[in-house]
């Protein structure tokens, strides 16, 4: 059943993405890959926070899942994101890398998620690994303010007018239901995973 | 091939590695469950 909604998500997903690719050939839509991806990672960010939120209030170790689940998941969405904004400015201004308020902030945010993934391997045991990752996970969520705003006062080099057109939102909702089933897939490994540990663990 | 659609293939391949990432763990994970439980039969 489970198996069937998502495979039936996908394809929505996929026939949104298809549907809408005609808009790439507009030179007006020239954001409208980046924007979606880094609206996703933003969307990932949130339900992260919530995520590590809510497992610091019930302990209840699926809640550690899914933070990590959707955490990873935005990371991927983040440094596509990030990849794609470097051709953006490389066919705007011909540099592919500019330190400009936009990549700049996007790449701290990205290296702060990535060290939550990090601090994770480093713990070994659970409770105090899923309590160490849902502090940084909430810590790491301060810096999406702060990309907004460092945008907003120090215009990037290439100005991609953040504004969501009808085809942004299509690539939007597309790419938001491919990380909702990403996230699923990846909490269900991190489930067994712990249980596999914990089996080895008991069987030693 | 223009910047542009540079970016649009990058951003997938990204994407499309981090699936089969994905993948390659739930390999893994399965070859673990079975050894595991062979172990367990054992």
């Amino acid at each position: 059943m489970r198996g069937t909604v998502l495979n039936l998500l996908g394809g929505i997903a996929i026939v949104l993405l298809a549907v809408n690719h005609g808009a790439f050939t507009s030179p007006r839509e020239e954001g409208f890959f980046y924007i979606p991806l880094a609206g996703t990672a933003a969307i990932s960010a949130m339900a992260s926070l919530a995520a590590s939120l809510v497992f610091l209030r019930t302990r209840n170790l699926r809640f550690d899942a899914a933070a990590v689940a959707v955490t990873e998941v935005g990371l991927a969405f983040l440094a596509a994101a990030i990849v794609d904004g470097c051709c953006l400015t490389g066919y705007a201004g011909g540099k592919w890398w500019s330190w400009d308020s936009g990549l700049t902030s996007a790449l701290v945010c990205w290296l702060l998620y990535a060290a939550y993934l990090m601090l994770r391997q480093s713990v070994e045991e659970l409770t105090q690994r899923a309590t160490f990752a849902a502090v940084w996970s909430i810590f790491a969520f301060l810096d999406i303010p702060l990309v907004v705003v460092a945008i907003a006062w120090w215009k990037p080099g290439v100005h991609i007018p953040f504004d969501f057109t009808v085809a942004r939102l299509i690539n939007l909702l597309a790419l938001v239901l491919i990380g909702a089933i990403l996230a699923v897939v990846r909490m269900r490994q991190e489930e067994a995973r712990r249980d596999l540990d914990s089996l080895r663990r008991s069987s030693q | 091939m223009t910047a542009l659609t540079w970016g649009l293939v990058l951003a997938w391949a990204i994407l499309v590695a981090y699936v089969l990432s994905l993948a390659n763990r739930d390999r893994h994970l399965r070859r673990e469950i079975a050894r595991l439980k062979s172990m367990i039969g054992e």
